[in-house]
C-alpha cells in the first residue's frame, strides 16, 4: 500500500537565484511526469509542484529550505528526480523517464 | 425584481432572456450561472483555453525562429502557466459553483498575481505582469468568442453589455437582438443613433447593473421610458406584455403613412428628411419615410480610427448614402468635432480646453486645418455626380468665416479642375444657424448663402449659456424659449426675404410639441432623427396651415418657456389624441 505512505525529504535551494521562472518550470515539469502527488512546503505555505503558479508563490531564495512531500505508486522516483532538480542547482535538464 | 433607470434612446418595449456580454477592458460581471450551463461554460473555458496556448505556442515558434532558444523558453513557461493544474482545477470548481468562467478565471489569477506582488522588490514580483497577461489573454478568447456569438444568435435574447461599439450595435441582428441595455452611454452616442436607426429598444448609461444579472433571467427593456426591469413579477410582465403590444400596433400603423404623402389637411408639402451619422442608417432612414438626408454628420469618419480618413473614405460613404437617395437632397455637413472629440492625429495639438464649447471645433477647426478639410470638400464634390448632394458649413458665427470656408472651397474646385478630375460644379452651398451672432446677421448671411439649416441644439446651449449634458443645469435647456423663438423668426424672415431655403436639423424639430409651431413660424423644411419621422408626418397630416399659423401667432407672445411647451403640449394633444397615449 505504498499509495498512503508520504515520502518526505528536505531540499534545499542552493542555486544563486533562488527559485525563479525557469527553475519553478523545471520542478513542474519533472512532478508532471508521475501520478503521485508532489508538495513543496515552505512553512505553512504549501505548493502543488506540478503547478508553475503555486511554486512561484513560494518565493524561495538561495539558503531557503522546503519540504518535498510525496504520495502515491511512483512517488520514490518523483522524489529522487526532483531532489536531483534542487541539488544540481537546477543546471542539468531532467532524467529522461 | 430589480428596476433599473437609464437614458431613454430607442423608443419600443422588448421582453425576453438576458445575454450578458463582458466588457472590452475585462471588467467581468460576477454573475452566476444556471445549474444547466454549467457543462456549456465548462466547455467554454477549455476553448479558451486551447486557443491561447495555440496563440503561444505560435509566439514560441516565432522567437525560436528569430531570436533563439532562451527567448523562446519565456514562452515554454507560459505555455505551462496556461496548462497549470491548479488554475484547471480550481477555475472548474469555481464553474461548478455557479460562477462565470470569465469571473473564475480572473479571481484564480488575480490571487497568484497579487501574492507575487505582495513579495514587494523581490524579483518574482513582476513576474505577476506575466500572470496579468495571461488573465488577459485567456479573457480575450472568452469575451471575444462571447461577442462573436452576437453574430451567430439562434434565438431571440435582450443583449447587456457595459458597452456597445457602433459596429456591434450596426451589425446586430434585428431579428434575434429584441433590445439592448448598456451601463455607459449617453444621448448622443453613436450606439444610441444607431439603436434609434434599426429601430431596436435601447436603454443606456444606466451606470453599473450587469453584476445583478445572473444569465438566464427574463428582462424587460423599456426604450421609450428608459427603465430596464430585471426578473420582473408576473403583474409587471402583464403590464409590459400589453404595452408590447399596443407599442407594436403603433408602429404599425405608423409604418403605413410611410407610402402617403407628407403634406397638410390644406395640401401643402412639408418635407421630412433624416439626420444621420452613418452610411448604413441611409437604408432603414429610407424606409422610415425620409425624403432625403438633411443633416449627414461625417465625424464618425474621423472617430473611428486613429488615422486621417483619406479621400476615398469619404467618397465612398457619400456614395454609399447618395445611392440610397438617387434624385433626393443629401446635404452633408463638414467636420464638426472640437477639443472634447478630436480626430485622433490632432489630439496631441489641441491638448485640452477649458472651455470646449467655446474653443476650436467645427468649422474653426476645419480652417485651422485645411488639408483637412479640403479632403473632405474634394471627396463630396466628386460624390455629387451621382446625386444631388449640397454642402453646409457648421458653426459659422461671422461672415467672415463663412466666406473663409467658401474660398477653401473654390481652391479645391480650382485644383479638381486642374487635375481633371471630374466632379459637379453647382453644389448648393449653405450653412448651419447655430451660433446667435449668425441668427442675429441672419439678413445678412441670406444674401451670401445657398440655404440655412438651423441647428437648434447648439442655438439652445449657446443663447441660454446652457449645457445640456450637465446634470446640473439640464432643466435649464428649453426649447421653447421665447429667445429661441425670436432667433429662429429673424432667420425664418431673412430667408425668406431674399428667397433661400430654410431648414431645421437640430433635435426640436424631432419632437413633435413643436412642429406645429415651426410649421406655423414658416419652415417647411426638417431633417429629424429617422425613427420620429412617421410620429410626424401624423403630425403634419393632421394640420393645416392656419392653424399652424394661429399656434405659432400664439406661442411667439408667451413670456416664458414654460407657458410656450405647455400651450404647445395642450395644442398637439388636440391635434393628435393618438400619439399622446403612447407616452
Amino acid at each position: 500500500m505504498s499509495e498512503a505512505v508520504i515520502h518526505r525529504r528536505t531540499v534545499t535551494v542552493i542555486n544563486e537565484q533562488g527559485l525563479h521562472f525557469r527553475p519553478c518550470q523545471l520542478i513542474a515539469l519533472a512532478a508532471q511526469q508521475h501520478q503521485s502527488s508532489v508538495i513543496l512546503s515552505r512553512g505553512t505555505t504549501r505548493a502543488d509542484a506540478k503547478s508553475l503558479l503555486e511554486l512561484l508563490t513560494l518565493a524561495a531564495e538561495q539558503g531557503t529550505n522546503l519540504e518535498l512531500e510525496v504520495v502515491g505508486p511512483d512517488a520514490i522516483d518523483a522524489l529522487n528526480e526532483v531532489t536531483d532538480l534542487f541539488s544540481c542547482g537546477f543546471q542539468s535538464p531532467p532524467r529522461p523517464v | 425584481m430589480q428596476i433599473k433607470r437609464g437614458i431613454a434612446v430607442s423608443p419600443g418595449v422588448a421582453i425576453g432572456p438576458a445575454m450578458v456580454l463582458g466588457s472590452e477592458n475585462f471588467r467581468i460581471p460576477h454573475r452566476y450561472l444556471s445549474a444547466s450551463a454549467i457543462g456549456f461554460e465548462l466547455n467554454r473555458f477549455h476553448t479558451a483555453l486551447d486557443a491561447v496556448c495555440r496563440e503561444i505556442s505560435l509566439n514560441e515558434k516565432l522567437a525560436r525562429e528569430r531570436l533563439g532558444e532562451q527567448y523562446a523558453a519565456i514562452f515554454s513557461a507560459h505555455l505551462m502557466l496556461v496548462r497549470d493544474p491548479q488554475l484547471i482545477e480550481q477555475v472548474e470548481t469555481r464553474i461548478q459553483q455557479k460562477q462565470s468562467p470569465e469571473y473564475a478565471v480572473s479571481q484564480v489569477l488575480g490571487q497568484y498575481a497579487k501574492q507575487l506582488q505582495n513579495l514587494g522588490g523581490h524579483y518574482l514580483a513582476e513576474r505577476s505582469v506575466d500572470i496579468f497577461d495571461l488573465e488577459k489573454r485567456i479573457l480575450r478568447h472568452l469575451l471575444g468568442e462571447r461577442r462573436e456569438e452576437l453574430g451567430n444568435l439562434t434565438e431571440p435574447v435582450l443583449v447587456l453589455a457595459s458597452n456597445l461599439t457602433p459596429s456591434e450595435t450596426a451589425n446586430l441582428d434585428r431579428k434575434f437582438v429584441l433590445g439592448f441595455a448598456t451601463e455607459v452611454g449617453g444621448h448622443t452616442s453613436h450606439t444610441a443613433i444607431l439603436a434609434g436607426a434599426m429601430e431596436i429598444p435601447a436603454v443606456v448609461g444606466i451606470g453599473k447593473f450587469l453584476s445583478d444579472v445572473t444569465g438566464s433571467e427574463t428582462i424587460i427593456i423599456d426604450g421609450s421610458h428608459g427603465v430596464v426591469i430585471i426578473d420582473p413579477d408576473e403583474e409587471t410582465l402583464v403590464k409590459y406584455r400589453d404595452s408590447e403590444e399596443r407599442f407594436r400596433s403603433h408602429e404599425r400603423r405608423l409604418r403605413s403613412l410611410s407610402k402617403l404623402p407628407c403634406e397638410t389637411q390644406d395640401g401643402v408639402a412639408i418635407s421630412l428628411l433624416g439626420n444621420i451619422e452613418f452610411p448604413q442608417e441611409a437604408g432603414p432612414c429610407k424606409e422610415k419615410g425620409a425624403a432625403g438626408i438633411g443633416l449627414y454628420r461625417t465625424e464618425f469618419l474621423y472617430l473611428e480610427s486613429n488615422r486621417e480618413p483619406t479621400e476615398e473614405d469619404h467618397y465612398q460613404a457619400y456614395c454609399q448614402v447618395l445611392k440610397a437617395f438617387p434624385n433626393q437632397p443629401v446635404t452633408i455637413r463638414t467636420l464638426d468635432l472640437g477639443s472634447d472629440k478630436m480626430p485622433g492625429a490632432l489630439r496631441a495639438k489641441y491638448p485640452e480646453s477649458v472651455n470646449p464649447a467655446l474653443s476650436v471645433r467645427s468649422i474653426r477647426l476645419s480652417l485651422q486645418h485645411l488639408q483637412l478639410f479640403k479632403t473632405q470638400l474634394r471627396a463630396a464634390l466628386r460624390a455629387a455626380e451621382f446625386g444631388d448632394l449640397r454642402i453646409m458649413f457648421p458653426l459659422i458665427s461671422t461672415l467672415l468665416e463663412y466666406r473663409q470656408a467658401k474660398m477653401v472651397l473654390s481652391d479645391v474646385v480650382e485644383d479638381l479642375e486642374e487635375q481633371g478630375i471630374p466632379f459637379r460644379r453647382d453644389v448648393p452651398i449653405g450653412m448651419m444657424v447655430e451660433v446667435p451672432s449668425a441668427a442675429i446677421m441672419a439678413e445678412e448671411f441670406a444674401q451670401e448663402v445657398g440655404f440655412f439649416s438651423l441647428g437648434t441644439n447648439d442655438l439652445i446651449q449657446y443663447t441660454l449659456a446652457v449645457d445640456r449634458a450637465d446634470q446640473a443645469v439640464a432643466n435649464l435647456y428649453r426649447s421653447g424659449d421665447p429667445s429661441i423663438l425670436r432667433m429662429i423668426r429673424n432667420v425664418v424672415n431673412a430667408a425668406r426675404k431674399h428667397n433661400i431655403p430654410v431648414s431645421v436639423c437640430g433635435q426640436m424639430s424631432s419632437d413633435a410639441v413643436f412642429l406645429p409651431l415651426l410649421i406655423g413660424m414658416g419652415i417647411r423644411q426638417f431633417s429629424v432623427t429617422p425613427h420620429a419621422i412617421p410620429e410626424l408626418k401624423e403630425v403634419i397630416r393632421n394640420l393645416t396651415i392656419s392653424k399652424a399659423e394661429k399656434i405659432a401667432a400664439r406661442a411667439e407672445t408667451l413670456e416664458v418657456a414654460r407657458d410656450v411647451e405647455n400651450y404647445l403640449g395642450g395644442e398637439l394633444r388636440r391635434l393628435c389624441p393618438d400619439l399622446m397615449q403612447m407616452d
